[in-house]
């Protein structure tokens, strides 16, 4: 037999060939292997993908730096806190943003939790830096609130111990739910196990409940349960107080299509008023948009809660209205405020 | 099965306790909002339970207590619904109880939801 092949033979062994690897193809050993092959391959993929650090856009471009008012609270001062806050949504070409809180000499976990919502929302820059207090007080606040790597900063971050701040998106978590009891029960849990202590945080819950639900059905202009919210929870142990946070980024009260609808029932003289507003549908003299009576109960209960003592120091801003109702404290603010935030303590 | 004062069980009564028989965690008002909600209590406990008190002429007594808490829109939903469903106020408080050691409150609240139902 002689040692040549020539090119009828070549085309034989290729055909013997493919024939052969097509039945090792199709064999259900190769398959198994080729699996195990792409799930390394793909467990490679990702572990090589947590390992590198992310990158940075536009790291080449200078910082706008926003400073932090002194007094930074929207609670007792809402009026700076309210223009700090406007000035990160703003719309910035070319710059990075840089939040300088070093000098606020005095803040309140309120503040600290629509900052969380506000840095973590599509309204602001999708990367910010930033700096602490350098006053040890709102210092260790921030650390305790739960804040910890919303912001690029230089500090060390310990694990917060008093506070916690829950994001839910409506295209994450239990279906994709507005009113995710999961992180009411979280929330008020958190409280109960921090303070150490029996509180009646039924009330709390419920609260959380109504204000989620009201988030779902007013606070997008678009189709209802399309707006994120931020639900937070910090524990004041030296007043031995659990300080409830909600915040929505939609469109605020008086900006919703269904408030819009209902303030056709009112009586003119309250047009042009937004604080009468407020206060008449706290004390439930605002007809429902569709005419049923059963409908809007939520601020009002919570309201109520508070004149009944179940709930304190309940503060509402919506759009350009500050109220404390419990003060019977109504006013207009110079600037809207981007959305709906409610903050009570128990 | 309830209790009657002479501490015998009485046959008269239907307990409903919304921690154990639906969740212990409510939700809002509507299935759409979210999970637990006052339409899904509704619709899957408290109407098929009111029914059957109804058909064998007993009392619904409602134990909203061992849950973490409720907001006035699952209630509302749940018995504002039911009275919007049986059209009639009287035929619903006819049947229904509540008991709340708790939230005492509630049980108050309940009542004005079952009153403004039909109001217009």
């Amino acid at each position: 037999m002689s040692d040549t092949i020539h090119v009828g033979q070549t085309r034989a062994l290729y055909v013997l060939r493919e024939s052969r690897m097509k039945r090792l193809y199709s064999t259900v050993e190769y398959k198994r292997l080729i699996r195990i092959r792409q799930l390394r391959a793909l467990a490679n993929t990702r572990r090589r993908r947590q390992q590198r650090p992310e990158s940075l856009p536009d790291i080449h471009l200078p910082f706008l730096t926003i400073v932090a008012p002194d007094h930074y609270s929207l609670v007792d001062n809402p009026e700076p806190a309210i223009h700090f806050l406007k000035q990160l949504q703003t719309d910035v070409v070319n710059k990075r943003l840089f939040v300088d809180l070093s000098r606020a000499q005095t803040m309140t976990c309120d503040a600290i939790s629509v900052l969380a919502a506000t840095i973590e929302s599509d309204l602001c820059k999708p990367h910010v830096f930033g700096n602490w207090p350098a006053d040890p007080v709102p210092r260790q606040l921030v650390i305790d609130s739960g804040f910890n790597r919303r912001m690029r900063t230089r500090e060390s971050e310990p694990k917060p111990e008093l506070g916690t701040i829950l994001r839910r998106d409506v295209y994450l978590g239990e279906d994709g739910a507005t009113v995710a009891t999961g992180t009411a029960r979280q929330l008020v849990e958190f409280a109960r196990l921090q303070l150490n202590r029996e509180i009646d945080d039924k009330p709390s819950y419920g609260a959380l409940i109504d204000v989620m639900d009201n988030t779902y059905s007013h606070a997008s202009s678009v189709m209802a349960g399309q707006v994120s919210w931020w639900g937070t929870v910090y524990c004041d142990v030296e007043r031995n107080k659990a300080c409830y946070c909600f915040v929505d980024l939609g469109v605020g009260i008086f900006k919703s299509k269904s408030f819009q609808q209902r303030i056709r029932y009112l009586p003119k003289m309250l047009l042009g008023k937004p604080e009468e507003r407020l206060k008449a549908l706290l004390e439930r003299r605002i007809p429902s948009r569709t005419g049923l009576r059963y409908r809007g109960k939520g601020l009002p209960w919570i309201y109520e809660s508070g004149i009944a003592g179940r709930i304190e120091s309940l503060v509402i801003i919506a759009n350009d209205v500050y109220a404390r109702p419990l003060r019977n404290e109504y006013r207009r603010l110079p600037q809207a405020f981007h959305g709906t935030f409610l903050y009570w303590e128990t | 099965m309830a209790h009657s004062y002479t501490g015998k069980p009485d046959s008269g009564v239907i307990t409903l306790t919304i921690a154990k028989d639906f969740s212990p965690t409510p939700g809002g008002r509507y299935r759409r909002q979210g999970p637990n909600s006052g339409q899904e209590f509704l619709e899957t406990v408290l109407l098929q339970k009111f029914e059957e008190a109804e058909r064998d002429n007993k009392i619904l007594l409602v134990d909203l207590d061992g849950g973490l808490g409720y907001a006035s829109s699952f209630l509302e939903e749940a018995f504002g619904g039911l009275v919007r469903l049986k059209k009639s106020v009287s035929a619903v408080e006819r049947v229904l109880r509540f008991v709340s050691k708790e939230e005492p409150y509630q049980t108050d609240d309940i009542r004005r939801y079952m009153r403004e139902a039909l109001a217009k």
